[in-house]
């Protein structure tokens, strides 16, 4: 017995009768007042901002491994690049007609600062421990040479050694520590910035090739190069009405928000970090490369400190921002959003809440600073926090 | 072939499609819309089936309507339904929706036995809303309900002399209420809060006993099924928290059925049905609901198919009307209350049913629809009312109708 017609008409309505289902989101019924969970509401969302009782700033210390080499004065601010080379090449003294000619530091310029001005080049006197090394640094008593940077566009800057300096180079190849390192150092104000790992000694020779002279070269690595800066000036008191975030310095704050009264139940809407500018200067178009980098702290401070090394900071970040989006000119305000599971930390367990170190990185700017209003001015650091308990019961 | 050619439209449809959800707005709070299990066929005789009996006439409420089935049936329902929310604050609004009832199969044993297994939906708790608040921070929230009570149910029937047919059922109470609430803030400041809300409860068994009386085109049933007490554990979860507490006991209560059916002409016959389950205040300690006792009064009318010599289309179709009141056990908040301390709003549920079917030629198989025309709630005391229609749709396969339809 076939029931050929009666099953296709039988499936033919299954096949339709998930189309006829409902869409959810086409059909959410919406203003329902039946939406009923006790005198508690939907649950309330609250919202409070607390403002720090410790905060100060800091620079990361006076020796710089960073992105840049700078030399020169700038005020209070003052640097000099230090240099060293593990191994020297020398040319092939034996070659046909060999004639040693110049010997010159090459360095590729950084156009972020562009004082034009001599910078001169010493021997240092004794080597360094990267890991110690601060200002002034290891004492330089012998200049090497000197040449005006006139800074007409990025590229390279030739600094000439005094004539005679390729024995010197053969003295320091057959002997390296009699070369323990390098120290460049811009006259009078202004300052200068080259690009790291980018820096050789170059020996220039001629030689005889089928009875006529050929120009040739050998280039020298240099292995390790940074700079060194003053000690910030005027230091941080911890009192300050504003707190510098930038800079030549590099300046970063370092805030402690009290926090204590999030429930453990609820949903974190709102971890905020408001920086208040109060300076002349704000994040521009110009800023655009600058990054706000927001970093736990893990040790207990005090407002007197003055470095970072006092610090014990993850190395991690708990939020990374670029500064020109959160910056809001409206209130001339930077935004930085914190992680709620940080705040739900600090609230359940208070002795874990040391704060917040807040650095700029990556900035085109370098001398450009901001002033953040500090706890002791009218427009301290707030911590905006707001939470939902968490659905109401059904039954 | 174009059997096999529908089978193929219809994975490729049942593939493609979106899941269907009920979304009443009744089903927001409380344990969830009461559901009817029955298949079409009985939906449309306003769901009185505690008395029927045959080889292919079972009923989902009585497990000894499964003693007279004498091969391999697999029926399964499914419910698309259309509703009109007439809320007092908003303007009218339109939902549709399809829902799955229930599903058996049962198998004729050697000793007149009778076993099956059924899937069978016990409340329906899906619901989808969303709602403005104020309260702290302007925010919509947007509320995804799912779950409810669904039991898995083994039967077994046996005609124990010639009039008398019992049955028993034992079925495991299973389901879990969950939400999911998304929190979106007007303050761009404000991040969305996603958190959900699950309330769930240990799968316990309970026993449901039937028993039939037949004497030639009379029948009276009565099935009586047992309570049981389930804790609730609720858990309230978001990003990085979570809370779990006790949500104290649900008390599924003792339920009874009673119906009868009785000819009126020879091809015309009526049923009639009454069935409680004791719900009370006892029943859920709760500032949100609170419980009377689930009442469904039944009644319908059939005329019965002609024999297969009648030709006439009109004849062989069987055809059915009926009605129900249903008592939904959820005593609500009144409109405007924040709990049920300031009043509650019972919900009754009318509706007038229709139906009708087609058999295979073996009888073992059949496709049946219903149609139901109702409206429950009330804007004065809810402040919100629903007109619904729903189309019920069972399909009933025998072994001799897969065999017809396929493997000759």
């Amino acid at each position: 017995m076939r029931h050929g017609p009666f099953f296709a008409v039988l499936l033919a309505v299954l096949s339709a009768i998930p189309v006829v289902g409902c869409s959810r989101k086409a059909e959410r019924l919406v203003g329902s007042a039946r939406l009923i969970r006790g005198p508690g509401g939907l649950g309330a969302t609250v919202r409070f901002l607390r403002n720090p009782d410790r905060d100060t700033y800091v620079e990361p210390g006076t020796a710089d491994f960073g992105d840049v080499l700078i030399v020169g004065r700038d005020t209070t601010f003052e640097a000099r690049t230090f240099l060293a080379v593990a191994s020297w090449k020398l040319p092939d003294t034996t070659l046909a007609g060999f004639s040693p000619g110049m010997v010159s530091l090459e360095l590729k310029r950084d156009t972020t600062l562009l004082d034009a001005g001599v910078v001169s080049l010493f021997l240092a006197a004794s080597p360094w421990d990267t890991a110690t090394v601060a200002w002034p640094g290891p004492a330089h008593p012998t200049l090497l040479g000197f040449a005006q940077d006139d800074r007409p566009a990025a590229g390279s800057f030739s600094l000439a050694l005094t004539p005679g300096s390729f024995d010197l180079v053969k003295q320091w190849a057959q002997d390296p520590a009699s070369a323990p390192g390098f120290a460049l150092e811009r006259t009078g104000d202004g300052l200068l910035a080259y690009v790291p790992g980018a820096a050789v000694f170059r020996v220039r020779y001629t030689h005889l090739v089928s009875g006529n002279a050929v120009l040739d070269s050998v280039d020298t690595r240099v292995t390790q190069d940074f700079y060194l800066h003053a000690p910030i000036s005027p230091p941080p008191t911890g009192a300050d009405t504003s707190l510098v975030l930038g800079g030549l310095f590099k300046t970063a704050l370092a805030l402690h928000v009290p926090l204590d009264s999030i429930p453990a139940a609820v949903s974190i809407d709102e971890a905020t970090l408001i920086l208040n500018i109060v300076g002349i200067e704000v994040p521009d178009s110009g800023d655009v490369t600058d990054i706000v980098q927001v970093r736990r702290i893990r040790n207990v401070w005090s407002e007197g400190i003055t470095e970072k090394g006092t610090l014990t900071i993850d190395d991690a970040t708990s939020s990374s921002q670029s500064l020109t989006s959160a910056y809001a000119g409206a209130g001339r305000r930077i935004i930085l959003r914190i992680p709620g599971a940080l705040l739900r930390e600090w609230a359940a367990t208070s002795s874990s809440n040391e704060g917040l170190y807040v650095s700029l990185t990556h900035p085109v700017n370098r001398t450009k600073k901001f002033q953040v209003g500090s706890r002791e001015s009218s427009r301290p650091p707030e911590l905006h926090v707001s939470y939902t308990h968490l659905p109401p019961v059904r039954f | 072939m174009p059997a096999r050619a529908a089978l193929f439209v219809l994975a490729l449809t049942l593939a493609a499609a979106g899941p269907a959800h009920a979304n009443s707005i009744l089903s927001i709070g409380g344990l969830g819309e009461p559901q009817l299990e029955e298949p079409a066929r009985l939906r449309a005789l306003g769901g009185a089936g505690v008395a029927e009996h045959g080889p292919r006439e079972i009923s989902l409420v009585n497990p000894a309507s499964l003693s007279e089935v004498e091969r391999i049936l697999l029926e399964v329902t499914v419910l698309p339904a259309f509703r009109r929310v007439n809320a007092a604050s908003v303007p009218v609004e339109t939902v549709r929706e399809t829902t799955f009832p229930s599903a058996r199969a049962a198998i004729a044993l050697p000793g007149g036995l009778v076993l099956g297994a059924s899937y069978v939906a016990g409340t329906d708790a899906e619901f989808s809303v969303a709602r403005e608040d104020t309260a702290g921070a302007r925010s919509t929230v947007t509320v995804d309900g799912s779950g409810g009570i669904n039991f898995l149910r083994v039967s077994l029937a046996r005609r124990i002399v010639p009039a008398l047919r019992l049955g028993v059922d034992w079925e495991v109470i299973a389901g879990s209420y969950r939400e999911s609430w998304v929190r979106t803030f007007s303050n761009s400041g404000l991040a969305t809060a996603r958190d959900s809300l699950d309330v769930r409860y240990p799968k316990k068994g309970r026993w449901r006993f039937g028993a039939q009386l037949v004497k030639k085109d009379w029948a009276v049933g009565a099935a009586f099924e047992t309570s049981q007490h389930l804790p609730l554990d609720v858990t309230r979860a978001t990003i990085g928290a979570s809370e779990r507490f006790s949500g104290g006991q649900l008390e599924i209560p003792p339920g009874l059925v009673l119906g009868a059916s009785a000819p009126l002409r020879p091809r015309l016959r009526a049923v009639a049905q009454y069935r409680r389950a004791g719900w009370s205040r006892s029943s859920l300690q709760s500032d949100l609901v609170d419980f009377r006792a689930q009442e469904r009064f039944s009644v319908g009318l059939e005329r019965k198919r002609a024999t297969e010599e009648e030709r006439s289309l009109w004849a062989r179709l069987p055809l059915r009307v009926g009605g129900y009141l249903l008592r939904w056990p959820d005593l609500l908040p009144r409109a405007g209350a924040q709990d049920v301390n300031g009043g509650t709003a019972a919900i009754d549920e009318r509706a007038l049913t229709l139906g009708a079917g087609l058999v295979t030629k073996d009888n073992g198989g059949g496709l049946d629809v219903s149609l139901e025309l109702g409206s429950r709630g009330d804007r004065s005391e809810l402040g919100v009312s629903e007109r619904f229609v729903r189309l019920g749709i069972s399909f009933l396969v025998s072994d001799e109708t897969w065999k017809g339809s396929f493997h000759k």
